[in-house]
């Protein structure tokens, strides 16, 4: 081609140039970090040949799409390296402060450019003049000598930047001489620095990550054909699975080809840091890790607005000035870290400073203040409820409040922007010591794996990150378990009570029978439908997790997002929608717009996530225990989520049979304990009356226990554990209305009255070692938890590769096998069929979504022992047993019915 | 605007396609229409305004179907009556419009749009561009972004469509 010809108005290649602005904006980041680094005394051994490179390629290609004003610019810049490098001579921090000034002048006319199309009048004469300049006069001898001298120095600490105000007197100025510098290297001379690459424009990624989308739908629906159709052919089988398998590897390789580093965004990051200490006078320590993690281009763009807001404010209002910070004891520099990293398939980036903390008093104030929430509901929030304000909207619209008010400044706007794309923000911060904003973001948006579940006859997707939980209850169980607070119903999961949302009622999917009166989908009233299994999908929606009544829970499937239109977008309960395998459209349910519609408080923390470790758990406060008279009225508590029913059984229905007191009760014998006969209190006093108390629980076969009358069910705080054995069967004390309640330790005082009732392991026996197999991170964690507080030794794999792999390394080590059917690669059937080649001893369980004869059949006929639903996790234990493979010994099994 | 009812050079003309709903003569420009379509499976909405019938799948694009008898407040269509999808090109991009029976193309003369009367139901405004006598029947003319969005509809306070430039009135929001 030729060059462009001066006076006509230039034509430029708009590719060309869109390459020109994306290679030139990373040339100037990746220059600007080494002179900021350079200039903290860490230079680069390629800082020259870098800057010398880069600039060329600036200058040439500018030159080409006629930007006279860039190629202008850097063409003295590169002169001026040219002369630095030829004299030999050192730069010194004004040399570096210049090309820093030139850096900042080329970003501006590039910014332009791409923005405007045009350089436009910015003026680069000047400082291409005082380039030439202070290219011909070369610094003085002695500065040289002072320079080479402290040059070589490396930084002890590597990854630290260290950027303050203007450098107090008696600072040495510090540079390097250019034989560090240079590093050796020849400068101009390197090649193709992308060689074995090539530049794909953005919009052939978008393109082919579009068509990946359509392929992935075209496979679900061939799949399923196939299914449908030709179910016994192995050939269509196979070739089914090898459709699954290449897909799968093209869709990672696509995804691969949109990773960015978030480099993209934590580059310039110091350089702000630096400007923001010299803008406020302090003095900030600034450590960037993990820049090399990879996420999706099109959020690096949703990460980058976050990011710089809290670091800005992190500088602004979270490190003290260093008098502050030197007054407080603290040393003088604060510590900024930005951190990134790929974690169970998210990428979380945490911003922490070692600052003067959120102070939650003084946001409940202002918070009470601005009208947002009352004087007594600021005083009933904890701490952690009280951080959360800063989220609310109209919350930091705020006038300067100082200390507090820029750390509130657009929370509401980020917290919204991140979950618009699928991400979370979390706060957590100490008075004094600092704070620290996390940020999970998927590592891609357009394909996700979702849950598949049908109501009425509509079918929706929920996506798996939003997934907790599968429970599925049979009549019985939910007549029993589905509990109403007030109007509300809820179910008791894992030891909190969980807001229940019917999609039907909310959706108004359910014929008119049902009366208008259920404005929101939370069940009103005793109504939980009798005679119906009840499939609840937990979910979880920020810090608050809630279940979705459902029809049924089908399978799980990846899903192609796809946009909604505008008119729909306004309805909050849907992210969007998708084309299932059979060609028909799902909507995408959003769970914290099903929250919000449905009335649950996403702010309020009634059923936060307990700790899961059992000891927080049982420490935890705000743990709901019922507490009851027993004995000599001693007051005594047990807690909540352990019980399975209060009940009042006749008095004269109590036996004894063995010597031990039992009761007809549903259908089968109750054994009866009472706590008097482990605890050191009197015989009760009480007058008999006709009806018992009855407090039930459930270790895998029912106990009741008698107490004198059932009080209440208060929240209380354990005081003191009881770990020292002075009082036998309890967990600790807890105050209530002025007295002392002894907390009993149920599961102890079942055993020692009822031993054959409680699941007990042999001394020396070793728990059975299971290994589980599923693709699915929500289904296996879930699964593995719940085969652990049965008793067995979980380890779980992601593939039936892995799962094949280990059992080949460690052969004899596990008792039993539990696999998912559909997996990418060695599926379930692969895995079993191998297995009971290889291993023909290990027994091996399947579990699927498919509810469906075929699937059970042929799983048995490849060798399953079983195949269990996977919502019925349950029957797997009992498969299990079956299987002589127990979690827990029931001992002396006999005397049951002694 | 004066009707030039004949005139000696050709009159200009454009291309409507026109489709009956309720009993009614409507019409939208040809290249406004992308197919028309038979039986479709569509994926109701929930909780969206009752003119939207759900999302329907054009070859892999997930687009809106609305019912245009609804959206104008018209009688609700009989059980069972025959209706049509009929795929428009829109600002959102696709959207799919239930009618119930396609009619001919007709070509009709630019010059002979009237406003629509007055008599036109309020509701309709926002929608209908302009009325067209042909021989024994009028044809109504639809513009077609208003008819996806559910709060703003756009009240016809323009004359007839200019030839070229696809109706767009002066903004009233009508709710």
């Amino acid at each position: 081609m030729s060059p462009p010809e001066q006076d006509a108005p230039p034509e430029r290649d708009p590719e060309t140039l869109a390459l020109f602005l994306e290679e030139s904006l990373e040339a100037l980041t990746r220059m600007e970090q080494l002179l900021l680094d350079a200039e903290r005394g860490t230079r680069s051994p390629d800082l020259l040949a870098t800057l010398f490179r880069d600039l060329h390629t600036i200058k040439g290609t500018s030159g080409f799409l006629s930007l006279f004003k860039i190629v202008a610019l850097s063409h003295a810049a590169e002169d001026f390296l040219a002369k630095v490098r030829d004299d030999a001579i050192a730069l010194t921090p004004a040399h570096l402060r210049r090309l820093m000034e030139v850096i900042d002048l080329l970003r501006t006319l590039i910014v332009n450019v791409r923005e405007c199309g045009d350089e436009f009048d910015t003026d680069v004469n000047p400082l291409v003049a005082t380039l030439r300049d202070e290219a011909a006069h070369p610094p003085r001898a002695e500065e040289e000598q002072q320079t080479a001298a402290l040059g070589g120095a490396p930084s002890s600490d590597p990854a630290a930047t260290t950027a303050s105000a203007p450098a107090p007197s008696g600072e040495e100025p510090r540079s390097m001489s250019v034989k560090d510098l240079m590093g050796g290297g020849p400068p101009l001379q390197h090649g193709d620095p992308a060689a074995g690459t090539v530049r794909v424009s953005v919009a052939l990624l978008d393109r082919l990550m579009n068509l990946m989308g359509e392929l992935i739908l075209s496979r679900n629906r061939i799949i399923q054909l196939v299914k449908m159709h030709s179910a016994g052919d192995t050939d269509s089988q196979e070739a089914c699975q090898r459709l699954r398998q290449v897909t799968s590897e093209m869709q990672e390789g696509i995804m691969k080809t949109r990773m960015q580093p978030v480099a993209r965004v934590f580059d310039p990051i110091p350089r702000m840091v630096r400007d923001l200490c010299q803008a406020t006078g302090k003095r900030v320590s600034c450590h960037v890790e993990g820049t090399a993690t990879e996420i999706d281009k099109a959020l690096v763009e949703v990460i980058r607005d976050p990011v710089v807001h809290m670091v800005r404010n992190a500088i602004d209002h979270g490190i003290e000035p260093h008098e502050t910070r030197l007054a407080k004891g603290k040393l003088p520099v604060g510590t900024l870290s930005i951190r990134a990293a790929h974690e169970s398939g998210m990428v979380k980036i945490e911003i922490e400073d070692d600052g003067r903390g959120i102070d939650p008093d003084k946001l409940r104030a202002k918070a009470v203040e601005k009208g947002l929430i009352t004087a007594a509901e600021a005083a009933a929030l904890s701490d952690r409820e009280a951080l959360e304000l800063v989220y609310r909207s109209g919350f930091s619209t705020a006038d300067k409040v100082t200390e507090i008010s820029g750390r509130g400044v657009g929370m509401d706007v980020v917290r919204n922007h991140v979950e618009r794309e699928g991400g979370q923000v979390e706060l957590d911060s100490v008075v004094g010591k600092g704070t620290v904003m996390r940020l999970k973001m998927p590592l891609t948006l357009a394909i996700i794996p979702a849950l598949l579940v049908r109501v009425g006859k509509q079918r929706f997707a929920i996506p798996q990150a939003s997934l907790v939980d599968l429970v599925y209850l049979n009549e019985t169980q939910a007549a029993t378990s589905i509990e109403h607070v007030r109007d509300a119903a809820v179910y008791r999961w894992r030891g909190q009570l969980l807001p229940l949302v019917r999609l039907d009622s909310l959706f108004k999917l359910r014929p008119a029978v049902e009366g208008q009166a259920r404005q929101s989908g939370l069940l009103q009233g005793p109504t939980a439908p009798p005679d119906e299994n009840v499939s609840i999908v937990v979910v979880a929606a920020r810090q608050r997790r809630y279940g979705l009544i459902v029809d049924e829970i089908e399978d799980t499937e990846e899903i192609v997002i796809k946009p909604i239109s505008s008119e729909l977008r306004r309805l909050a309960c849907y992210s969007g929608a998708t084309v299932l395998g059979d060609g028909s459209v799902a909507l995408i349910l959003e769970a914290q717009g099903i929250a919000a519609m449905s009335g649950i408080d996403l702010f309020s923390s009634t059923s936060r996530a307990a700790p899961s470790t059992k000891g927080a758990e049982e420490g935890a406060r705000g743990q709901s225990f019922v507490l009851f008279h027993a004995g000599d009225r001693a007051l005594m508590a047990v807690p909540l989520r352990m019980v399975s029913r209060l009940e009042h059984v006749p008095r004269a229905g109590i036996e004894r049979v063995a010597g031990a007191e039992v009761v007809q009760y549903r259908g089968s014998i109750l054994p009866v304990v009472r706590p008097e006969a482990v605890l050191p209190i009197g015989r009760t006093s009480a007058p008999p009356s006709e009806i018992q108390p009855l407090i039930v629980f459930d270790f895998g076969h029912r106990v009741g226990m008698a107490v004198d009358e059932i009080l209440d069910i208060v929240t209380l705080t354990l005081e003191s554990d009881s770990s020292d054995g002075s009082t036998p069967a309890t967990l600790g004390k807890a105050v209530v209305l002025g007295r002392t309640a002894l907390v009993l330790d149920v599961y102890d005082i079942v055993r020692r009255l009822a031993p054959q009732f409680v699941f007990e392991r042999r001394k020396g026996e070793r728990p059975p070692r299971l290994l589980v197999a599923d693709d699915s991170n929500a289904m296996r964690t879930a699964l593995a938890g719940y085969l652990r507080t049965q008793g067995f030794e979980v380890h779980d794999v992601s593939s039936g590769d892995d799962a094949l792999r280990e059992l080949r390394a460690q052969r004899g080590r596990y008792d039993a096998v539990v696999t998912d059917l559909a997996m990418e690669g060695l599926d379930g059937f692969g895995l079993i069929r191998t297995l009971q080649q290889e291993q023909p001893q290990l027994p091996v369980f399947a579990w699927t979504y498919q509810d469906d004869v075929g699937v059970t059949e042929r799983a048995l006929s490849v060798g399953a022992r079983a195949c269990v639903h996977k919502l019925r996790r349950e029957e797997l234990v009992a498969a299990l047993q079956d299987c002589g493979i127990a979690g827990g010994r029931r001992a002396n099994d006999g005397r049951r019915d002694a | 605007m004066k009707p030039e009812s004949r005139t000696d050079a050709p009159p200009a003309t454009e291309k409507w396609a026109s489709f009956h709903l309720a009993g009614e003569l409507f019409a939208l420009r040809v290249e406004e229409v992308q197919e028309v379509l038979m039986q479709q499976p569509i994926t109701p909405v929930p909780l969206a305004p009752d003119f939207i019938i759900g999302l329907v799948n054009l070859r892999g694009r997930i687009s809106l179907a609305i019912d245009l008898r609804r959206r104008l407040q018209l009688p609700p269509r009989a059980d069972g009556a025959p209706s049509v999808l009929l795929v428009l090109k829109h600002k959102e991009g696709l959207i799919g419009v239930v009618v119930d029976e396609m009619e001919d193309v007709l070509e009709l003369p630019t010059s002979a749009w009237r406003t629509p009367p007055d008599t036109l139901a309020e509701e309709h405004r926002g929608f209908v561009a302009g009325v067209c006598p042909t021989a024994g029947r009028l044809v109504l003319g639809l513009r077609t972004d208003p008819l996806s969005g559910g709060e703003q509809s756009i009240t016809a306070r323009d004359a007839a469509p200019d030839s070229n430039a696809p109706p767009t009135g002066g903004g009233r929001v009508a709710e």
